[in-house]
């Protein structure tokens, strides 16, 4: 709010160039808008009459046409009826004019007495030409059809000819009345003959012909008399035609007679003719008006919304300055005129509060800043506070990290700094007992040994976690025969057990998997260790089973168990359960450690379920992929090569005399000759000395003056190759158990061995160094087929 | 009734052709060897019409001359008469045809006709042209004689109506009926009749004829007519028709009340049918009487006794109450006896030549009476005025000369 409001009128109306320049229409375009929407509705309404009379049309046309076509058929079938009940009357008159006329005594008194016939007879006939207005001939004659008189139409087209007597002269014999239809000159005629019956003789004395053209009994144009003789006229297309049977005297039923009436098929087209254009007239004329009307409409529809539009323009254009729209009727468009009214109110009290907002803003934002001001400096104090917490903060957690790392670095120092000594004492003892033989203070040797042992795995352990720490051990993945390891270790800790009153036993097992043996069995072992360390009596026993998925090896025990709190902790380093007094009988707290991690390292899982007092059972669940056929069994595993050391010449590089005399010593008392020096420079001096290059060089990692045993190594190799000399097996000596110095020494690609080193391991890199010969370079990653004594051999390499 | 008469009477037809053809066809193959060839005589006659008697009467008057003629030996020295006839019904065009074909038959004398006047005059053309010589024993139309035919072929041994209406208004206005009603029949006949009332009325004061009233030819009723003259005064009718129609006018009148029931004096049609049977008993009730030229009654029995032997043998025809319309019957005879003494005076067969024959044949010895001469050259009727009689029917239908 306190910022520039662009959308803020000024002096209460919003700002033309506030509203985007296509919202606002020009006057020309709101001319052309104008109407544009009755035009619309006009043109919505035009073409919604236009479907409405296309469809109403073509529905009535369709309903129309079929009632117009049945009652065109009935009509026709009216008609028909009609000209065949006309037809009908006239047959029937004109026969029944020519029977009574045969019945009439004038014509009886003319077969007897012909005499006189023009004067009485021609002129009665002469008044027949005529029988219900339909022109007849009639011929009267004899009894043999000779003609007597007729009526006078002898000589038109209608006219009875020869072959009409003859037909007479065939009939009359038969003595009945006779018809036919004769076609004379493409008319159709009928001829039929009446007879004249005297009742006091046996046969017609005479007779009556009378012809009449078919033509003229039909009264209506279109039809026409159809008689059993005649096949009717095919039909022509589009044409229908009604027959009726005629009902008529007798004497004429034989003709069959009937009526036809043709008609077209549909209405006649005269009627089409108009009626279309007079339709399309009408459709034309109500389409006009609709759209008139529509528009009219339209434009009185929309004159509201077109008085909102120009208010709206004008509201856009000059302002909102209290403008109000007209309200008429009560429609949606009212409707919209009073929302536009209820909107213009909306905007007018939403400027008054503007601007009455506008003054107490204005107070507001000034008390405001004042309290921003006031804020933003606490805040400031607040912010430095917290940084100084921060930053307390992170000095605590460096300072805990360093204590960390130092806690780290001191454990790595110490176990440096002890290993120093303890190699010297190592290395020392054991040329102490080569040299006493069997003196009576060897037994004290032994002690000591047995202590120094104790302390090497102490320093084994330790060195063990931080290679682990290090992410240095990578598993060696091979086939490896779970039974082989279950017997070794069985073979191992039996006697151990049996000595602490317990039993110890191995399910045995066929088992192979593929994993890396020396980690599968420290972990294994380091659990059986686990085991009989707490367990003071019952047994303990090792097996393994097949689960879904994976394989368990599972070690029970009927030891002291585990209370619940202290399962999650177990695994940590120095984490001992009832030996507060860190009995060493007990163990360092590190196997489980180590077991954790190298479980993690291969993949597999460590989990315990224990019962105090009762027991415990560590399981170790293997992935069953790790799984495979059996194998060959490594014979040469077990193999121990017993360290035959020649003679050759070992140089030792260490800046610790102790170190480097107990190392000379060793060397020599296996025979070797040994070098000493105590740096890289001392060496390469030592060397030029020699006839005879060394066979073996074991340089501490850590020389004087930030010197590296590695740089000796390699100063050493390039002064007895600049010789013409093959490098000799070289190993790195290293107390150090910080991660990155291991890690450091392990990249270097050379032999690494950690402080303190045994003399039997001295004697097997004595070993390794003759055999390695001529070939020394590709002896520079012995396999370590050689464990060592010590456990911790496991993990070189 | 009639109709049973047709199928009697047709073997009889055949017979009397075959009698004709067989010799005819026999001259046609050669010289006969068995008698001499007949000379042919032929009636038109009104044979076929029912209740019809003439022609019959004709016939059986002809035939029994014909016996007589040739029992005693014939014509031209020996050659028997032989009849055949024709029937007419009554019908001009049937006569017509008749007779054209009559004509043609070379050895044919002559024809006679009868009874209607109408047929005949209707013919009287053909005869003149095919010169067929016509003998009329019943016709009494004027115009069949006085045709203008020269010569003339037409003979008549009959009634003429020149005569019968002179006579018939003498004899009402000698019974006192001074106004009479004409009822005539629309024919040439009927005609006739009109014309020699007002002959014979020219100049007269009485009798007198207060109205003419004409019927047609099978009309079913004449009261209309009857009752219209005798509204204009008739004391008495006199009725020109046939037997049927006169029948018709009979039962009707009977009907009237007796006061009603006008005298009526006929001309002859009547006696050519059944008229007695067709009437019935109404006829005693109506004054009714015909005109006669004879009356078995009134011819001396030993006159009349030979031919009623012959007609006694040929149709049973024994007394006069046995001749059934006697005029036809009478008349036939003597023309036939005439025509026979013609033939024989002609000595041919040559029709002009017994033409002339007869008109000069003569004297005859006839049943009628005796004629000097017959015919006459100008004069062609053999009966005159003194020939008349008037007569009426007994209840059992036989005519009777009236007193």
């Amino acid at each position: 709010m306190t910022g520039p409001d662009p959308y803020r009128p000024p002096n209460g109306a919003i700002p033309p160039s506030a509203i985007p320049p296509s919202a606002i229409p020009s006057a020309a375009q709101r001319m052309l808008t104008s109407g544009r929407l009755a035009r619309r509705f006009a043109l919505v309404s035009l073409m919604l009459g236009v479907l409405i009379a296309i469809l109403i049309g073509a529905s009535l046309y369709v309903v129309s046409s079929r009632h117009l076509a049945r009652q065109h058929l009935a009509n026709v079938e009216a008609n028909a009826s009609l000209a065949a009940r006309q037809t009908e009357g006239l047959l029937n008159t004109l026969a029944t004019t020519v029977r009574d006329l045969a019945d009439n005594s004038v014509l009886a008194t003319a077969l007897v007495d012909s005499a006189g016939k023009e004067t009485y007879l021609v002129p009665f006939l002469g008044s027949f030409n005529h029988i219900a207005s339909v022109p007849v001939a009639i011929v009267f004659t004899d009894f043999e059809g000779e003609p007597i008189a007729d009526n006078g139409r002898q000589s038109g087209t209608l006219s009875i000819g020869p072959a009409d007597m003859a037909w007479l002269r065939a009939a009359i014999p038969a003595g009945k009345p006779a018809a036919t239809v004769i076609h004379q000159d493409g008319t159709h005629y009928l001829l039929a003959a009446e007879m004249l019956i005297y009742s006091r003789t046996s046969s017609p004395e005479g007779a009556l012909l009378y012809k009449v053209p078919l033509d003229s009994l039909v009264l209506h144009p279109e039809a026409e008399l159809l008689h059993t003789a005649e096949e009717p006229r095919p039909l022509a297309p589009d044409m229908i035609a009604v027959t009726v049977p005629l009902t008529v005297p007798n004497r004429l039923s034989t003709l069959g007679l009937q009526l036809r009436l043709e008609a077209p098929g549909t209405p006649t087209t005269a009627l089409l003719s108009w009626m279309l254009p007079a339709y399309g007239l009408v459709a034309v004329a109500a389409l006009l008006a609709i759209y008139i009307g529509s528009r009219a409409v339209g434009s009185h529809m929309t004159r509201s919304l077109r008085e909102l539009e120009r208010l709206a323009g004008s509201i856009a254009t000059d302002g909102f300055t209290g403008q109000r729209a007209r309200v008429r009727g009560n429609d949606e468009v009212s409707a919209l005129a009073r929302g536009f009214n209820a909107m213009l109110d909306h905007i007018a009290a939403i400027q008054r509060e503007r601007e009455m907002r506008a003054a107490e803003e204005i107070t507001i934002q000034r008390t405001l800043a004042e309290r921003a001001e006031q804020a933003r400096a606490e805040a400031e104090g607040a912010r430095n506070e917290a940084e100084r917490s921060r930053q307390e903060a992170v000095m605590a957690l460096m300072v805990a990290e360093r204590a960390n790392a130092a806690k780290t670095h001191f454990l790595a120092a110490a176990s440096h700094d002890l290993r120093q000594p303890v190699q010297s004492l190592v290395l020392l003892t054991s040329a102490l007992a080569l040299r006493l033989g069997d003196h009576p203070a060897a037994s004290l040797v032994g002690s000591i040994e047995a202590s120094m042992d104790a302390l090497c795995r102490l320093l084994d352990a330790i060195l063990d976690i931080s290679k682990l720490d290090a992410g240095t051990v990578s598993p060696n993945v091979q086939t490896v025969s779970l039974g082989a390891i279950f017997a070794r270790l069985e073979g191992e800790y039996r006697l151990r057990a049996a000595e602490k009153g317990i039993a110890f036993r191995s399910v045995p097992t066929d088992v192979t998997l593929n994993a890396d043996p020396a980690l599968l069995e420290r972990i294994i072992r380091n659990l059986v260790e686990n085991a009989l360390r707490y367990t003071d009596h019952g047994r303990i026993l090792l097996g393994c089973r097949h689960g879904s998925g994976t394989l368990r090896i599972q070690i029970f025990d009927t030891g002291i168990g585990i209370p619940p709190e202290h399962l999650e902790r177990i695994f940590h380093e120095f984490y001992q359960i009832s030996n507060p007094t860190r009995d060493r009988g007990k163990g360092l707290g590190l196997g489980l450690a180590i077991v954790d991690r190298l479980a993690r390292l291969l993949g597999y899982r460590v989990h315990v379920a224990s019962r105090p007092n009762r027991g415990s059972c560590f399981t170790l669940e293997i992935p069953m992929p790790a799984l495979s056929a059996p194998a060959i069994s490594p014979a040469a595993e077990a193999e121990e090569h017993a360290p035959q050391p020649g003679r050759g010449i070992a140089l030792v590089i260490d800046d610790d005399p102790l170190v480097r005399e107990g190392l000379t010593l060793l060397i020599e008392d296996l025979g070797w000759r040994a070098i000493a020096a105590d740096s890289a420079g001392h060496a390469l001096r030592l060397l030029r000395e020699q006839p005879r290059p060394p066979d073996l060089v074991i340089a501490d990692y850590r020389l004087e003056a930030g010197a590296t045993g590695l740089q000796a190594i390699h100063a050493v190799e390039t002064a007895l190759k600049e010789q013409g000399h093959a490098s000799p097996l070289s190993v790195v000596l290293t107390g150090d158990t910080a991660p990155e110095r291991i890690a450091d020494a392990e990249a270097s690609g050379y032999r690494i061995l950690h402080k303190p080193i045994a003399a039997k391991e001295v004697a097997q890199l004595l070993s390794d160094a003759l055999l390695a010969g001529p070939d020394r370079d590709d002896a520079r990653w012995p396999t370590p087929e050689g464990a060592g004594r010590r456990d911790s051999a496991i993990l070189q390499g | 009734m009639f109709a049973a008469a047709t199928r009697l009477l047709k073997p009889a037809l055949l017979l009397l052709a075959l009698a004709w053809a067989a010799p005819a066809a026999a001259t046609e193959a050669g010289r006969p060897a068995t008698g001499p060839e007949p000379v042919i005589l032929a009636l038109d006659g009104e044979f076929g019409l029912t209740n019809s008697t003439s022609a019959e009467a004709i016939e059986r008057g002809i035939l029994t001359a014909i016996d007589d003629v040739n029992r005693q030996g014939g014509v031209l020295g020996g050659r028997p008469l032989a009849l055949i006839t024709r029937e007419h019904r009554s019908i001009s065009a049937r006569g017509i045809k008749n007779i054209r074909e009559l004509a043609t038959i070379p050895d044919l004398i002559a024809v006679f006709g009868g009874r209607f006047s109408p047929v005949v005059i209707e013919e009287l053309p053909v005869l003149q042209q095919t010169r067929t010589l016509f003998l009329a024993p019943w016709s009494s139309a004027d115009g069949i004689v006085d045709n203008g035919m020269k010569p003339n072929y037409i003979f008549r041994l009959s009634l003429r109506d020149g005569l019968a209406m002179p006579f018939l208004l003498t004899r009402a206005a000698d019974r006192g009926l001074t106004r009479v009603g004409l009822l005539l029949t629309n024919t040439a006949w009927g005609r006739s009749n009109l014309e020699a009332a007002n002959r014979h009325l020219a100049g007269r004061d009485s009798p007198s004829v207060v109205g003419t009233a004409w019927y047609n030819w099978r009309d079913r009723s004449l009261i209309n007519q009857y009752e219209e003259l005798a509204a204009a005064g008739a004391q008495a009718i006199l009725l020109v028709a046939n037997d049927d129609e006169a029948a018709v006018l009979v039962r009707e009148v009977a009907a009237l009340p007796p006061g009603r029931r006008l005298p009526i004096l006929s001309h002859w049609g009547v006696t050519g049918g059944d008229f007695t049977g067709q009437a019935g008993p109404a006829l005693q009730e109506v004054d009714f009487t015909v005109i006669q030229t004879v009356s078995p009654f009134r011819i001396p029995p030993e006159r009349l006794a030979p031919v009623l032997e012959t007609a006694g043998r040929l149709f049973g025809i024994h007394r006069p109450e046995d001749i059934v319309s006697p005029v036809g019957f009478l008349h036939a005879y003597d023309l036939t006896r005439i025509l026979a003494l013609a033939i024989d005076r002609a000595g041919t067969t040559d029709r002009a030549a017994v033409r002339d024959a007869l008109e000069q044949v003569g004297p005859y010895r006839g049943v009628i009476r005796d004629f000097d001469r017959p015919f006459a050259p100008g004069r062609h009727e053999a009966l005159g005025p003194q020939d008349l009689l008037m007569a009426r029917f007994r209840a059992d239908g036989v005519l009777v000369p009236v007193e």
